[in-house]
């Protein structure tokens, strides 16, 4: 049934094959190990009850996923379920921002009126953003830019204006500066103004 | 803190950008949370001349108490 041999570093290793049947079972199981390579737990009943109950002033569950393929399928079927999304966990638990800015952008010159640059150890998801005229009704287009990396994250233009919600949030990291930049070819000097919104996770 | 540090290092829920033909630019930020929102002026922002003209200092029981942090 069970075996013990040497370990070099003194320790001993045990390896218990265990089959248990029975009607009712209580099993509770306490490991510390070093390292815990295989650990597996096929459960086949007509009812099952997993309590996995963590408490603590300072909890972190990681779990980590590495296969060539991983399947992770999980089923629910009650009455009341409650699992936050992002973009709800994020509203209660992230830093909502908003930015908005305004320039006097002449005819033909692309203008920035919104800088704003990630804080340290925050990253920003943009989940939509807009710019427009606020003076008249010539047409205008904008791009939403990461000014650190040289990228363009998004490019918008409208008879007035546009707003822009993404299907995906725009992840932008700490340190980059993110800026709303606005041209009109109106002939004369027009006021504009960007805005985006997005979380700081 | 000043405004404009903490603009640059904390989290913030809004901002209000004004850029002036001047070249300066007015910004307020606001927490939630706050009392009010506070200002500062800068003068080639986002750049390595940015020169801060006026900056409010922030006083509110909830920045202080992330001071410690």
């Amino acid at each position: 049934m069970s075996k013990a041999k040497a370990d070099p570093h003194g320790w001993p290793d045990y390896t218990y094959p265990m089959t248990i049947i029975g009607q009712e079972l209580n099993v509770a199981i306490d490991i510390a190990a070093q390292s815990l390579p295989t650990l597996d737990i096929n459960i086949a009943a007509s009812a099952v009850t997993l309590d996995v109950n963590i408490t603590g002033s300072d909890v972190t569950l990681n779990v980590n996923i590495a296969g060539q393929a991983a399947n992770l399928n999980i089923d629910i079927a009650a009455q009341s379920v409650a699992i936050k999304g992002l973009t709800d966990w994020a509203a209660e638990n992230a830093t909502d921002v908003d930015v908005c800015g305004s320039a006097l952008v002449d005819s033909g010159m692309l203008t920035r009126v919104v800088e704003y640059t990630v804080p340290s150890g925050k990253t920003l998801l943009i989940y939509d953003w807009a710019a427009g005229n606020m003076w008249s009704e010539n047409p205008i287009w904008a791009k939403l830019t990461n000014d650190t990396d040289a990228v363009d994250l998004a490019f918008g233009g409208g008879g007035r204006g546009f707003e822009t919600p993404f299907s995906k949030p725009k992840r932008v990291a700490a340190g980059k500066r993110v800026s709303i930049y606005v041209r009109q070819d109106s002939g004369s000097s027009q006021e504009c103004f960007g805005h985006f919104g997005g979380v700081l996770l | 803190m000043k405004a404009s540090r903490y603009f640059r290092e904390k989290p913030v829920n809004y901002v209000n950008q004004r850029w002036l033909p001047d070249g300066t630019v007015e910004i307020s930020i606001y927490k939630h949370g706050w009392k009010k929102s506070y200002k500062f002026k800068v003068k080639h922002f986002g750049t390595e001349k940015e020169e801060i003209l006026e900056d409010e200092e922030i006083k509110e029981e909830k920045e202080e108490k992330h001071e410690g942090e």
